[in-house]
This record gives structure tokens, sequence and C-alpha cells, in this order.
């Protein structure tokens, strides 16, 4: 493999294992020229109590435009591979309650070339959505020869890249969507119809952890020796309320004439704190506190290092006081929405300061509110109880007082819950909804999950509820994990829509890479993507014990012993009368010859007669 | 022609067997109520142990310590439940919201089905501490009923305090990996029933009982305990476990219960009774026996002895733990032992990996510490149930000997062809019109409440009387039919097989019943056997007229009164017995409308088995003399 980097021999050098996994299915080769690599933290006080930090680290590169080279320089016409790969720790449930966060889990993507151009994207809070567990969805190049062998190498190299178990994606897990997932980044309108270049899987039941975080903290050019990513310790981390790690590649536009592509990579940290739990009630918090340390050292390959404090909230709910003074209040506006944020620029401060440390200091104890439901919310519950039937309803929540809002609703279902489209139902308020569009597709014993996708428009201020029934499969007894009891997961639907309003959103255009670029930026429609539970489905299952196994032998004894027994009592063992003189020799002929030995027999009565 | 079906050929062993069938009978009658009493002897039952390693009751340290907070929650919530008729929603929402907790209310409404049908509406308060870093997917749930101290079961505020302490308690904890939902009812087992129907989203009564929508939901609920404290100073804690239909939570989760608070040293109890020294005597045993029959007695009523009893339905393990204050040893545990021994509880139930699937569901306890599993109760209940099936072979048998019997006698027939035998193979479809015909009757009187509530209704009866009354009148009526014998006596058939088919279809019904409660089929069997077995075997005038007395002893609703006599007798020796059979009268009207009310609203198999079942067997053998 030929790999030629410019530019700073650090990032060459942290970068390297990424581009392999990348050249893996790009299998060409990538020159690089240019980059920049930005690094930036958000932290956000919810009125929940909770303490929101989102962490993010964007490199661009300006791929060479080499024909034959790599995907990347045929844009716009032709796409490239894209990944992206989210590993979220069960965000629905952390963060669904914290009310203010409202459109909880959401995130940005594009639906096609034009839409980006025509600035359609999306800000909101929390800046990736991810679903309980590990989530991978890949856009394939079109020339990609064998695009199951391509998805599967892909995903056991992540699997390896991040020790995750990845590896555990397989047909019986992955569709291809047609409608949720469009590619991310630049792309032609004719490349985002073709679905069949689409794979999507999730993994419920992977959890994140400290062996995920190691690896995905190699992949930044300072490590966690310098800059902001000194914050990411994991102790620290992991006894956070919600952690979420994502990493994203995409092409995007190098100039505003988008003549050229360049590649970008960002990796993305999210974590919720609850200070008040363990701070005495008081929301408190600091660098320290959160993360242990301060920041020592600027990163010296950062172009840019920024922490942004939200502080609209400041003014109303409870107050606190930032310190140091921030390097510059930026204010956005998005509509009526009015934002501010105390920026800081760790590099600037770290030359004249040893450490840096934010510390927000409240007045007055934490109280809990009543939080207000964000515009569109959802609710994912198995219905009924016992073992050979049940059913799944998704209560959809359009809280906007005016305006109805289309979605498209996403579901994948595993094979051995056999689900019955005749019972799919879609009722808003006690009277049935017709959706726009419904593709199913049936699963197939251990071969594919059904999966089907809805469009369909919620009526403004409703709550629609969609239901459908399905029958518990029995498994092969060697198909059962070892905790068979525990229950299987079903993955989290995912619902897209678009909104009209940014409020209590945040959300980086699909069109720019860093938070501060979003926070000029004047979009008027926002693309989210909201996840919903993931659900936690009783099979029926044997019991796996000794019993098991004396109630086995004994049903087989009872079965062997069925046959003659019901012989004995039904039935009358009747002599049969056989030819007094017969000698040795007639009954072997008798076995042998049988018809020859009958005609003799017959003739030997004759005679007799 | 088999064994069964060919006299000619019937081996030594089945004669033996049709000789002696009458003895064999009794035998394994006595032998089985021997046995079934002998369970209680410590030989014949195991000492109880964790078969869940998961649940780790050993390892679990116990931290809380709430200083004299649950005594101001206490406190305060007395204050508040004195100026509210209902459940004080407003502070109780803002105790919860105030740790942070989702707060949710849970509205509904019982479409009452009788009488002048009027609607009650309740409302359920439940709060959910989601655990940090996990997905909802699980949960263990602590409930409290609330009572007030007027209520004539006692007050539950204390619970409710002890609940918000914990609570408390629990969510500066990080390691929970289930959420915990704390639920406090209204109305008791309704607002329980409504509750547990609006989460898993099912209709348990339709058009009875509206259970209403949540609007916030946990995962699958793991376990749940029910808490009834009644005072702030307990002596001990007594656990409750039979729930609706005889269902019975797994045995680990009460060992875990029992376990800890002895970790506490919180005296627990079971039936009032605790844990005898163990010993073989005969004290011993008749300590261990009273228990075990006290169980018996509460798990065959098939009714729930407290809000845990509905969540078994839902494959929901749950208790309820009922903290007294007047046990033998005087008060022992205050509000921190309590709270210890809930914490250790839950704290368990967290380090649970897969839902309660080890131990036994299927077990009668002789005490807190010993266990009689099915394995050993079977063969007892089996003994006790066996006579059924041996009379009924024994009679089938018979019937084809003296068939055969009738052959010999007429000469010539010896050399007729296997045909023509098969013919004169007596049928059991011939008992046919008359099973049928006593169904019939059975579904007639399960379909019965609503219109003679109706009539009731009408006659300006009270709500129970109507039921009863009609239900009685049904009856008596059909008691009379026999008068008509001889036109029954035109369905054709034997005596035999009639006797038979009684036979099998009540051995059928106990066996099958022994698999869901085999308290209530062991006390049926033991009282229907003997006089089931009897039915036909004598036609001496004398005999039949005794039999018929036994027979009006055992019909369903005279069974009913008799446990309540015995039952009131047996409370209350100072009234007279007249006042006894009175209030047993009284009794009865109500049971029979509860069970009623009970199939409606919780779907309570009682008068189900009563109408569909044990009914129509009873009619087969009142009918069997005339026959």
């Amino acid at each position: 493999m030929f790999l030629k980097l410019h530019g700073k021999e650090k990032i060459e050098r942290t970068f390297l294992n990424f581009m392999i996994v990348s050249n893996f299915v790009c299998g060409c080769v990538i020159a690089l020229s240019n980059d920049k690599f930005l690094e930036e933290l958000e932290i956000q006080p919810l009125p929940s109590g909770h303490v929101y930090t989102y962490m993010q680290f964007t490199t661009v590169w300006d791929v060479d435009k080499r024909p034959g080279s790599c995907l990347l320089a045929q844009i716009p016409g032709k796409l490239s591979s894209l990944y992206l790969c989210t590993y979220g720790l069960p965000l629905q449930r952390s963060l669904g309650h914290i009310r203010a966060f409202s459109c909880s889990t959401l995130q940005v993507f594009p639906l096609s070339l034009g839409e980006i151009l025509g600035h359609h994207s999306v800000q909101e809070l929390p800046y990736i959505s991810a679903p309980p567990g590990a989530e991978l969805w890949t856009w394939f190049k079109e020339e990609t020869p064998d695009i199951s062998k391509a998805w599967s190498d892909l995903t056991n190299a992540l699997s390896g890249q991040f020790c995750a178990s990845l590896n555990f994606i397989d047909p019986t897990n992955t569709i291809s969507p047609r409608f949720s997932f469009l590619p991310q980044g630049v792309a032609s309108q004719s490349y985002a119809k073709n679905y069949s270049l689409l794979r999507y899987s999730a993994l419920p039941r992977e959890a994140v952890c400290t062996e995920n975080l190691t690896p995905w903290k190699k992949l930044l050019p300072c490590n966690s020796k310098a800059g902001l990513s000194m914050l990411l310790n994991a102790i620290q981390v992991f006894s956070a309320t919600y952690v979420s790690l994502a990493v994203d590649v995409r092409p995007i536009c190098r100039d505003n004439d988008c003549k050229e592509a360049s590649l970008e990579l960002r990796l993305s940290i999210s974590i919720v704190f609850e200070p008040p739990v363990s701070h005495k009630g008081k929301q408190d918090w600091s660098l320290v506190k959160l993360f242990g340390s301060g920041i020592l050292k600027a990163c010296p390959l950062a172009t840019r290092s920024t922490i942004l404090v939200h502080t609209t909230s400041n003014q109303t709910l409870g107050k606190f006081l930032l310190s140091p003074e921030p390097s510059q209040v930026v204010t956005s506006s998005h509509a009526q929405d009015k934002k501010t944020y105390a920026m800081y620029d760790v590099k600037k401060i770290l030359q004249s300061a040893e450490q840096l440390n934010i510390v927000a200091s409240y007045q007055k104890s934490h109280v809990y509110w009543i939080t207000s439901p964000p515009i569109l919310s959802a609710t994912r519950f198995i219905t009924g109880y016992g073992m050979e039937q049940g059913g799944i309803k998704t209560q959809l929540y359009n809280n906007h007082p005016s305006k109805s809002m289309k979605i498209v609703y996403l579901e994948i279902i595993p094979w051995f819950l056999r689900v019955y489209l005749h019972t799919l139902q879609l009722k808003t308020s006690g009277k049935a909804l017709k959706p726009q569009v419904v593709h199913f597709q049936p699963g197939r014993d251990r071969t594919h999950p059904y999966h089907f996708e809805i469009i369909a428009t919620l009526p403004p201020a409703s709550v629609t509820e969609l239901s459908f029934q399905f029958d518990r499969a029995f498994l092969k007894w060697t198909e059962y994990p070892p905790d068979a009891n525990h229950g299987f997961y079903i993955s989290s639907a995912v619902i897209s829509t678009l909104l009209n309003s940014a409020k209590n959103c945040s959300r980086i255009p699909l069109h720019k890479s860093t938070i501060l670029e979003s926070l000029i930026d004047r979009s008027v429609t926002y693309f989210i993507r909201l996840h919903t539970e993931m659900l936690l489905v009783s099979l029926p299952t044997p019991d796996f014990s000794m019993p098991y196994n004396v109630i086995c032998l004994a049903c087989t004894v009872v079965a062997l012993a069925f046959g003659p027994i019901h012989n004995i009592t039904t039935k009358r063992l009747q002599l049969v009368e056989k030819d007094k003189n017969q000698g040795l020799f007639t009954k072997i002929k008798k076995l042998f010859w049988r018809k020859s030995y009958v005609e003799s027999d017959k003739e030997e009565t004759k005679k007799n007669k | 022609m088999g064994l069964l079906t060919d006299t000619k050929e019937h081996s030594k062993l089945i004669i033996l067997f049709k000789q002696h069938g009458n003895k064999l009978c009794f035998l394994s009658y006595v032998v089985g109520i021997v046995w079934f009493c002998l369970l209680a002897w410590e030989p014949y039952n195991n000492r109880t142990y964790f078969s869940e390693n998961a649940l780790l009751p050993g390892l679990v340290q116990r931290e809380f310590s709430p200083g004299h907070e649950t005594s101001r929650f206490f406190q305060s919530l007395k204050e508040e439940a004195g100026s509210h008729a209902r459940i004080p929603y407003a502070w109780l929402g803002a105790q919860f919201r105030q740790m942070g907790l989702d707060v949710y209310d849970h509205n509904y409404t019982l479409h009452y089905p009788f009488g002048s049908k009027p609607n009650f509406t309740g409302k359920n308060l439940y709060a959910i501490l989601r655990a940090p870093r996990a997905a909802s997917t699980e949960a263990i749930l602590l409930s409290v009923p609330y009572r007030t101290p007027e209520n004539q079961h006692g007050s539950t505020l204390p619970g409710i305090a002890l609940m918000l302490s914990l609570a408390k308690f629990f969510r500066r904890q990080l390691y929970w990996a289930k959420d915990i939902i704390f639920l406090v009812t209204e109305h008791e087992l309704v607002g329980f029933q409504a509750w547990l129907d609006a989460y898993h989203n099912s209709k348990t009564a339709p058009g009875v009982l509206d259970s209403g929508e949540l609007e916030g939901r946990s995962g699958a609920i793991q376990a749940a305990i029910n808490l009834e404290i009644h005072s702030d100073k307990i002596s001990h804690f007594d656990v409750k476990i039979e729930g609706q239909n005889g269902q019975l939570p797994n045995l680990d989760l009460f060992n875990l219960v029992v376990e800890l608070s002895t970790r506490e040293s919180v005296p627990s109890t079971f039936h009032q009774k605790s844990n005898p020294v163990e010993s073989e005597s005969w004290k011993g045993w008749k300590q261990a026996f009273s228990t075990l029959m006290s169980m018996v007695a509460l798990q065959a009523t098939g009714l729930p002895t407290g809000g845990h009893g509905l969540f078994h339905r839902y494959a929901i393990q749950a208790l309820t733990i009922k903290g007294e204050s007047n046990g033998p040893g005087g008060i022992r545990a205050s509000f921190v032992h309590m709270g210890r021994v809930i914490e250790g509880v839950f704290r368990s139930l967290n380090n649970l990996l897969e839902r309660f699937h080890q131990s036994f569901f299927f077990y009668l306890l002789p005490s807190t510490r010993r266990y009689v599993s099915i394995g050993l109760y079977m063969p007892a209940f089996g003994l006790i149930a066996a006579p059924l099936l041996i009379k009924a072979l024994n009679l089938y048998l018979s019937l084809q000997s003296s068939k055969d019997l009738d052959k010999k006698a007429t000469p010539g027939m010896e050399n007729k062809d296997e045909d023509a035998r098969e013919e004169t193979f007596p049928s059991l479809w011939q008992a046919l019109p008359l099973v049928f015909s006593s169904h019939i009757l059975g579904c007639l009187v399960y379909l019965s409440p609503e219109y003679f509530d109706r009539i009731g209704m009408l006659a300006d009866f009270q709500l129970e009387d109507g039921i009863f009354m009609g239900m009685a009148a049904l009856l008596l009526a059909v008691l009379v039919v026999p008068l008509f014998s001889r036109r029954l006596k035109r369905c054709g058939g034997s005596h035999g097989i009639y006797r038979c088919i009684v036979l099998l279809e009540l051995g059928a019904f106990f066996y099958t019943l022994s698999l869901i409660n085999v308290s209530l089929a062991t006390f049926l069997a033991v009282v229907y056997v003997p006089v089931a077995v009897l039915a036909g075997t004598s036609s001496r005038r004398i005999f039949t007229w005794v039999h018929s007395l036994l027979l009006l002893l055992i019909h369903p609703l005279m069974l009913v009164y008799l446990v309540l006599l015995v039952n009131s007798a047996y409370l209350d020796t100072s009234t007279k017995m007249v006042d006894h059979m009175f209030r047993a009268y009284t009794g009865v009207k109500k049971v029979v409308l509860y069970s009623v009310e009970d199939w409606y609203i919780y779907s309570n198999w009682n008068f189900v088995i009563a109408s569909g079942v044990l009914l129509p067997v009873w009619l087969q053998l009142w009918f069997l003399p005339t026959l």
C-alpha cells in the first residue's frame, strides 16, 4: 500500500491506522495536503440539572484530484465510500428525560446534494444522536464490486480498530433503508437514490467502555497528551450519566464553489454529567470536577482549540458565574432563537496561564422543574405479556401547536419475532392515519431481519400511535446465548424529519464542519434524527439445567415406551399356526426361495391329497 | 383386542386389580392424605437455598442511613393525608420531583358491571428513577397501596415515607443497572390491575376496567416488592406470597427477603409464624403443619393476599412485605432497619443478569426456611386423587367382563368373529348426552350473573342478593330434575359408563388443576374423591339417601358455606352456632358476588372453575342414582 502524507508528521502517524482502514474499502491511495485539525468543546448546563458536554475533533484533508486515485477525487459526479460509526451508550433514556434537550437524540444528515446546497440542515442538541449500543452505516461507492463483502470487510476492520464487537454485524441484522439514511456530505441526486449502496446495522447489546475509548483517543493527533483530549480521563468519562462516541467520515466541499472535495473525519464524544447528585444539590461544575483535570497544554497541531459555554439560560434559570472571564462572547440567532456563548481560546489562554480550568459556580441549589416536552418525541414499548405473542407500540408526539410534521419511521425487527404486516396500524387520537409510503420487507428465518419504513404526516399537537403484532419464534437450542433468560434486544427505531425551528436544539449544519461555524449559520429547516428506546423481549426459553435434561430424557423414554405399551394394551397377540413337519433344510429354503418353496409346498399338498 | 379390551386374556394382575380395586382406592386415599400431612415434617422437605447465584445477597453492603429524614417524611405525610381525601398527589409528586425523578400520574376508570353500574375513577402516582448509563430496558418496582390510618387494613403511610426516603437514597447511588419504579396506588387491587394493564397495554377486563394511558414507561419489570408497613417501629416483617389463581413468586425472591431481613436482625415470618428451631419432634411438625395448612388454605382461595398477587400474571416476580408491630418479640426494628432490608433486596435484584428462572415457582412452605418442592408434594396429591382413576378403570373392566359373561351365557356365541365382539364393546360415548347437558347448565350459570343482576335490580334486591338468589334458584330447580328420572333413563347407556365418565372427568380436572393451584386441587380432591368414588356403589335405599346427603354437602355453594362456617367458628369461639350459621350465609352471598366480580375485573378463575367444571361434575354425580 502506497501512502503519501504531507503535512504534519504527527497526524500522519496517528492517522495511519485509520487510513489503513479507510483504504481497506477505498482500495486506493489517498494523498493529502493542506490539512487542518480543529478541536472544540461545548459545555451546556441544562435546566434538568445535567451538564452536557460535546467534544468534537475535526480533521479535514484536501485530497488530491488524481484520476483513478481515490473516489474522493471524483466528486461531485461520483461519490465515495463513506463511513459513519456511532457508538452510544443508551442515550435515549438518559437524555430522554432531559426535557430542555428536547430534541434529545438527533443527528444531522444530508438528504441529497441538492438539498445540501440549498442549505438544508438542522442545528440540534445533542450534536450526535445515538441509539443504545452501536450503530454503523455506510454508503459504498458505485463501482464497489461486491458490496456485501465490502461491508463485511469494513465491519471486521472497524471491529478490530475500535475493539468493538462490530464483527457481529451480519446479514441477519443488516438492511438497506430506502428513505431514512441518505449520503452524508456531497453526493449527486442519482447516487443518493441508489439505496442498494447503503448498508445500515445496529447492535443494541454493544456497550461502550474503556476499550473503545482508548483506540478512539489514539486517532487524535495529540493523543490525550495535550489539548482538549487531556480531559478524556476514562474513569471520569465512564462514571458520567451518559457517554457516546462517534466517528464520522464524509466528503465535503473544499470551498464555496464545491468543485473539489475534501475528506472530513469527525471524532466526537458526548458526555452528560449530573452535578447535583454528587455535589449536594448544586449544579456547580468545573473542568476539574467534571473531567478530573484541567487543560495543561494546548495541542500544537490544532489549527484552533475552542471551548464554548452555553450561557443563554444564565439569565433565566439558575444563575452561574464563570471564571476565568471568557475571551469573547458569541451570539447566534436562528430566526427568533437567540443563543449566547462564552468562548475560550485555549491556545491563547495557555500562553499566559499554566492551566485552564473553567469554573461555573451557582448561587442557589438546583431546583428540578417540570420541563416542557420537545417538538418531536417518541416512546416505544412492548405490549402484552406471555411467551406466545406480543406487539410493539410507538407513540409519536408532535408537540408543535400548529404545524404538521412529515416523518420517516424506520424499524428493524430481528427474524425471530415474526411481524404481521396486517396488524400494522397507524392511529392519531383514535382515528386511522394513512401513511404516504409503507415499505415493508419481510424477514426470513436466520437470513435477514424484518424491516419497514413509513412516511407519514403527523398532525399538529397530536399523539400518533404506531403498533404491530408479532409471534415469538422458537430458536434452535444452540442459537440461544449463554444468558438466554436475559432476553433479546430489539434495536431502536429511527425517526427522521425536517424541523422549522431550532429551539432548544443544537446542530452542526450539514455543510459546516465545526460548532463555531454553525453559530453563524442561517438555515431555515433543520434535519433531525431521533432514536427510540431499544427493547428487551423474552423468547420462549427452555430450562437449560439439569432438570431440563432429566425432562428431555424422561420424555424420550416415555415416547419410546408409548408404542409398545399402546400395542400391548390395545392389541392382542395371536398365535399363527406353523407347519409342523418342517426340517431345517426347508426352513432355509423358505428363507431364500420363498416363491419356489411355496410352489413346492402346494405340490406336496396335492400329493398328500 | 388388547389387555384392557379383552377379558379373556386378562392376566392375573388385572383380575387381582379388579378384586381389590376398592381396597386399593381406600389405601391410596389414606396414604395420600397422610403423606401430604407428613410433608410438613422435616425429613420430608428441604432447606431453602439460593439457586440464582447472581443475586449475591451475602455481598450486598447496606448503607441506608436516613437519620431523621424518614420520620420527617412520615410526619409531613400524616399531615398531608389528614387534609386530603385522596392521595396527596401534589405533595408526593413534588417530593419525587425534587429528587430529580420522572413523576407521572395515571388515571383509570372502573365501570362496575353490576347493580346501578356506577363508575369509579382512580389515580395512581408513580416515579421512575432512571439508572445512569443504562438503557431503561429493565426495571424493578417498589409499590405501596395508599391507605390512611382510618383504613380497616391499617395505614400504609409509614411505607410511603420509607419509600420516599429510599428513593432519595437510591438516587444518589451510581450502581443501578435497572430503573426503579416507585408506585403509589389508589383503591388497592384495582389500582394495581389498572396500572399493570396500562403498563403492558393489555386489557384484562375490556369494558369493565378502563386502564387509561401511561405517559412514561421503563423496560421489562423484573421483580416487584409491595410494602405494607403499618407503623414506624415494627416487631417483624410478614412476607406474603400467594397471588391470583394460586400463583406464587419465584422461591428465590422469597428467600432473598428472608435472608436479608435476618441479616438486618428484623424477624421475618410467614403467615405470622417464624421459623421454628429445626426439629423432627411432634411439636416441630405441629407448627410446620399449621404454617403449611394456612398457606394451603390461602392459596386454595385463589385470591391474591396483596397487591403483589396481580403481578404474577405478567411474569413479574412479586411479594408483599408487611411490617407489623404486634409481634410476640416486641418492637425490634425502626425505619433504618426496614430501609436497609429493602435496600439490600433492591441491590440484590439489581445484580440479576437474567430474569428469575432458577429455583422454584411451584412449592409449599412449612416455614420461612424450609420448602416442599413440586416433586415432593405431587406424589402425595397424586395418591389422594388416584382413587378416581383406579375406580374408573375398575368400572371399565368390570363393564367389559359383564358383557363377556352375557355372551358366554348364551350358547353358540363363542365362535363369533372379531367384528361381533367389537360391537359389544362398551362405548363411553353413550355418556355424552349427560355430560353435554350438565356442561350446558354450567355454561348457563357462567353467563347468568348479568341477567340475574338485572332481574335483581328490577325486584329491588340488594346487589349480592340478586346474583346469589338467581343462582340458588337455578341450582335448586336443577336439583329437582331427578324426580322426573324416568325420562332421563331414556338417554340409554349403562350406569357404569356414566360413573366411569364422571370419575374420569373429575380425575382429569383435579390433575390439571394441581399443576396450577395445588392447594385448591388437594382441598377439592380430599372432599370430592370419597363421595365420587362411592357414588352408585350400592343400590340400597339407605345408602342412596346418605350418599345424596353427602353430595349435597359438597355442592360448590354448600362447600363455600361450610368453609365459611368452619372459619367463622374457628376464629370466634365465643359466639353462638346460630350466629355463625347466619354469618356464613351472608358470607356465601358475598363470596358469590366477589368471585363473579373478580372474574370480571381481574380474570380470577374461581368462578369459571366452579361454574364450568365443578358444578357440571357435581350435577352428573347427582343424576347418577336416577340413571
